[in-house]
């Protein structure tokens, strides 16, 4: 209920109600009415949605991402390997 | 190992990609800008790939091609249009079959903490490019997957 809402985040009303439009008009907030009252629940599908959408495109750059910092690492154990070498001589 | 962030809104033509390297950010800028360690860390892992022209300067051109499992070959290429040692690389790229469909790719590295964060802002031509482009990533999955079974079939 945005009552408590409002109370619970120290907003004003009318920002909340504001907020549950938004949200409400992406699909992310269900507002059901009984006699006096209107009761908001959140709908976490969306959100599913757009993770499943983004995962695949999102493993392949941590992929790539995830060689470039192997590579980061050889690099740089090379190049202590090498300063060792040259301060053992 | 660092956390990817991925910001793709919708109905924008930008994807930007973010992640930490504890490196500094003069080998990261390395590695982006190489012809030997580019070749290391680019591309599919699935795919080898062979680098045809890589000029990192502005002005430059480069073209990798890539070889896929079935020996399917098909080139990225493009255009440097800053390379500004070691902080930022921009550049065009374009998949050569679908030819005029060229997105732009900035690549920022920021030293922060002593780590550094690599910021890739990439900015197509229209946002049904950009949703092709987050589309194709299925595909990867997909072949990669396809990829993994014949590994393991060939194990059997």
């Amino acid at each position: 209920m945005v009552g408590e809402l409002v109370e619970m985040l120290g907003m004003s009303q009318p920002l909340i109600s504001k907020h549950l439009r938004v949200l409400r008009e992406a699909g992310l907030v269900n507002v059901r009415q009984d006699a006096q009252r209107r009761w908001y629940e959140v709908r976490p599908e969306p959100l599913a949605e757009m993770a499943d959408w983004l995962a695949p495109f999102r493993q392949m750059a941590e992929a790539q991402f995830d060689r470039l910092e192997q590579l980061l690492i050889e690099l740089q154990e090379k190049e202590n390997d090498d300063g060792q070498a040259k301060s053992d001589r | 190992m660092g956390k990817l962030k991925v910001i793709a809104e919708p109905g924008s033509h930008e994807v930007t990609l973010e992640r930490e390297f504890d490196a500094p950010r003069e080998l990261i800028f390395k590695a982006y800008t190489d012809k030997a360690l580019i070749s290391q860390w680019w591309g599919l892992r699935s795919s080898a790939i062979t680098i045809d022209q890589f000029e990192a300067k502005k002005g430059g051109v480069w073209r990798f091609i890539e070889r896929d499992a079935n020996g399917d070959e098909y080139a990225f290429s493009g255009v440097f249009h800053q390379v500004k040692a070691p902080e930022r690389l921009v550049y065009t790229f374009e998949y050569e079959p679908m030819e005029g469909h060229v997105m732009m790719e900035t690549i920022t590295l920021e030293t922060r903490d002593g780590k550094t964060i690599v910021h890739d802002s990439s900015v197509f031509q229209t946002v049904a490019d950009r949703d092709g482009m987050i589309q194709s990533g299925m595909e990867w999955g997909a072949n990669e997957s396809m990829d993994r079974l014949e590994e393991l079939l060939a194990t059997m």
